[in-house]
């Protein structure tokens, strides 16, 4: 993983420790918006980035794919299994945006010819199509879009298909890069805030961007036994619906979410009060820390215990569930729930109160929300293996 | 006054694709969201972007745009108290 | 997997022809209004698709685009660059999600279900047809309402002559590649019922010959009308991996699904499309569609009736 609080799992992990906020103006990315808003940033050149991965220095590429790649090398340096045998699932909402960005506007404007690479594309699917060419994976590989829960829909469909037999091993996770693209589709919306976010909080003004890979290797349990791997953690069950209410703003009861997380609950056969932690989406966004609260309340009642960890990295958008879903399994393995940051007053919109600070406590399960675009909602469980 | 009504319905319309209406159709006082024209949030943000690009009035809170953006009328006060351009 | 319906549309030279349909019996005008192209005519599709089945809300929604809605990102780029990042119209951001489509005909048929949007390039629709099997797979879908979608830009064009993927120098007998848009809808069942049925789907790399003949044989049955429908446009060197599969099964009449349409990342659907076409005005049969996508992979898809 590679995120904003830091490279690789034992760096997160320090900083969720520390609650050390990876929010800072942001510096590398060349907008109107450098040095004014707060991101989550990852504090490296793009030129950086590439310098630090192993096998992508050969051309440029993008910024995203430097994420994905650095997370990649992370998790495969642990594993021995044969990487053809490795199906790769990732969710992503722009990929090479940042490289289209660049070579459209010059195009537009000058006709400036777009590069060769171009030619070989930076869409979605470019991101598992150089993972695959680069660390020989098996070809079969799927690349979900569904905005901020394509990383969880990725991970949930890696589930389906090893319980379902059809594949033994995969990597699944998702990634997204901050651009310009996308700093200013949220400004447009007016859901974005300069200064650092404030989830669930009464004066929430908005969210701040973030970027991130996050990816994990999955397995039936058997087989991770019988190859004498060690299990990190259990998805216990997760569950998908579509909220049919509106393009961009959530219901404001929830009714999405709580689909979402009751269908979790059912396919993992636990009921709420075996619910240690909410690991919430909370973006500190207007609508959808109303319609998260509002469906936490009415699923786990007024005394749930949840939070959100963007106050600490931003909205990672396409990665966060399974960046979330990290965070988890680190709360998990330390038994801390991750405290939610920059919440100082109730909203009574919502009336939830989250748990503020880092807190030790013996976690079992977690429930781990990614809620996108289009209305798409997404719950994932997480259990100590 | 009546100018800058007129021309602002010509340019709502126009920024809104409101393809069947012409500038007669829209009443000055009736409210520009619910029923009526049938206006939604995603078309207030729209509405907003209008006047900034046109009128250099930059609103950057979408619960004091919802006053300003009530009717036409609303929209023109705030346009000739505030206008930049 | 049962293909209860079929609506698809695809454009020709160069996506210059397009035979939309009047959409106003279906969408408001609210909704006329504000959606680009693409988005209007896939929400057509998806509705149609379920009203000639009289379906009113599918179990689940997947979409599958090849390279997603780029023109709404090329638009709102343009206004990136225009406005000096400042005063943008949120519209064109939020139909740029790809998966605004599951969206929409969710709020239309207030549909619950799974959704899920792949944007794979040249596996899309294999993984959208996985997807929709797996889905099946629950014990509680029974339908699945499944969208291809792709649109071409200027932009594309350029970048696909750079690659070498409009124009292909040298030999004689083969043709540009004309890029362009196209949309289809189907709507999947999975009831044991008869009719016409997705048998099987895979994708497969240009040295796979004898593996894509092994698959063909294995998932066919021969004493049934058996055509194949490929996706030659006579305009690539490797589309040299048609000619040996047809002769492994002494076909010397192929149907050119693609012929006079232009390319698609997801232009399997037109095969799929045709495939249903042909098989509905039948009894019975077989036909088996095999598509290149570029030099990327092989689709291999076989519907029966």
């Amino acid at each position: 993983m590679i995120s904003s609080l830091g490279i690789g799992v034992e760096e997160n992990r320090l900083s969720l420790k520390q609650s050390k906020s990876g929010l800072r103006p942001m510096q590398y990315l060349d907008s109107v918006f450098q040095n004014q808003f707060y991101t989550g940033e990852v504090p490296y050149s793009t030129q950086d980035l590439q310098n630090k991965t192993r096998l992508f220095a050969d051309k440029d590429y993008y910024r995203a794919l430097y994420l994905a790649a650095i997370a990649i090398e992370e998790l495969i340096t642990q594993i021995s299994i044969p990487k053809s045998k490795i199906s790769i699932f990732s969710g992503t909402t722009t990929a090479g945006v940042t490289r289209t960005e660049q070579e459209y506007s010059a195009f537009s404007k000058n006709q400036t010819q777009p590069s060769v690479f171009l030619a070989n594309m930076a869409d979605c699917g470019s991101i598992n199509r150089y993972l695959i060419e680069k660390f020989n994976f098996a070809p079969y590989n799927f690349t979900i879009s569904t905005a901020c829960s394509s990383a969880s829909n990725a991970i949930l469909l890696a589930v389906n298909k090893i319980r379902s037999g059809q594949i033994d091993f995969a990597i699944c996770g998702g990634v997204d890069s901050l651009s310009r693209f996308t700093m200013n589709g949220f400004n447009s919306l007016k859901n974005m805030s300069a200064e650092p976010c404030k989830p669930f909080d009464r004066d929430r003004s908005g969210l701040n961007l973030g970027e991130a890979a996050a990816y994990l290797l999955l397995c039936k349990s058997d087989i991770a036994d019988h190859l004498g791997l060690k299990k990190i953690a259990t998805i216990s069950g997760g569950g998908n619906a579509n909220e049919s209410y509106h393009m961009t703003g959530s219901d404001p009861r929830g009714t999405g979410a709580l689909k979402s997380m009751e269908r979790a609950l059912a396919r993992a056969g636990l009921s709420t009060s075996e619910i240690d932690h909410i690991h919430a989406h909370g973006t500190a966004t207007t609508d959808n820390d109303i319609a998260e609260g509002n469906a936490i309340r009415s699923l786990f009642g007024e005394k749930a215990v949840f939070s959100s960890t963007k106050g600490l990295t931003g909205h990672t958008l396409a990665a966060s569930g399974a960046l979330n879903l990290i965070f988890s399994i680190i709360g998990i393995q330390e038994n801390i729930i991750w405290g939610n940051q920059g919440f100082n007053n109730p909203d009574p919109d919502h009336g939830m109160i989250p748990v503020l600070e880092n807190t030790k406590v013996d976690l079992k399960h977690i429930m781990v929300n990614s809620f996108g675009f289009g209305g798409n909602n997404t719950s994932i469980i997480i259990s100590k293996a | 006054m009546e100018d800058l009504i007129t021309k602002l319905k010509g340019e709502i319309i126009e920024s809104l694709n409101l393809q069947d209406f012409s500038v007669d159709d829209i009443d000055t006082d009736a409210p520009l969201f619910g029923d009526g024209l049938g206006l939604d949030s995603i078309d207030s943000l729209e509405l907003m972007v209008l006047l900034e690009r046109n009128y250099g009035i930059k609103i950057n809170d979408p619960r004091e745009g919802r006053k300003i953006l009530q009717s036409v009328r609303t929209m023109a006060d705030y346009i000739e108290a505030n206008r930049k351009v | 997997m049962n293909i209860s319906s079929v609506i698809g549309f695809f454009s020709s030279e160069n996506g210059t022809q397009f035979n939309l349909p009047e959409i106003t019996e279906i969408l408001t005008k609210n909704e006329v209004r504000r959606f680009s192209t693409t988005v209007k005519y896939a929400l057509y599709c998806g509705l149609k698709c379920l009203q000639s089945v009289e379906i009113g809300c599918p179990d689940a929604i997947i979409t599958g685009s090849g390279k997603g809605s780029v023109r709404n990102i090329e638009l709102f780029l343009d206004d990136i660059d225009k406005y000096n990042e400042s005063a943008l119209n949120p519209s064109l951001f939020i139909q740029s999600t790809h998966n605004t489509i599951n969206g929409l005909i969710s709020i239309k048929t207030d549909c619950n279900g799974y959704s899920a949007t792949h944007v794979n390039f040249n596996y899309t629709v294999i993984n959208v047809l996985d997807d929709a099997f797996q889905q099946s797979l629950d014990g509680v879908t029974n339908n699945v309402l499944v969208g291809f979608f792709d649109e071409k830009t200027d932009f594309d064009d350029v970048i696909y002559d750079i690659g070498g993927f409009r124009e292909s120098s040298g030999s004689d007998n083969i043709n540009p590649i004309n890029w362009g848009s196209g949309i289809c809808f189907l709507l999947l069942n999975f009831d044991r019922e008869a009719g016409i049925k997705i048998q099987c789907w895979n994708s497969f790399s240009f040295d796979q010959y004898s593996e894509i003949v092994s698959y063909i044989k294995k998932n066919i049955d021969n004493h049934s009308q058996l055509e194949f429908l490929i996706g030659s446009n006579n305009a690539y060197e490797f589309e040299s991996i048609y000619q040996p599969i047809l002769s492994a099964f002494h076909i010397d009449n192929p149907i050119l699904f693609k012929e006079g349409l232009d390319e698609l990342p997801v232009s399997s659907a037109i095969g799929i499309h045709e495939a249903y076409i042909r098989l509905s005005g039948r009894e019975n049969g077989t036909c088996v569609i095999i598509n290149h996508i570029l030099d990327k992979s092989l689709d291999v898809i076989v519907i029966t009736k």
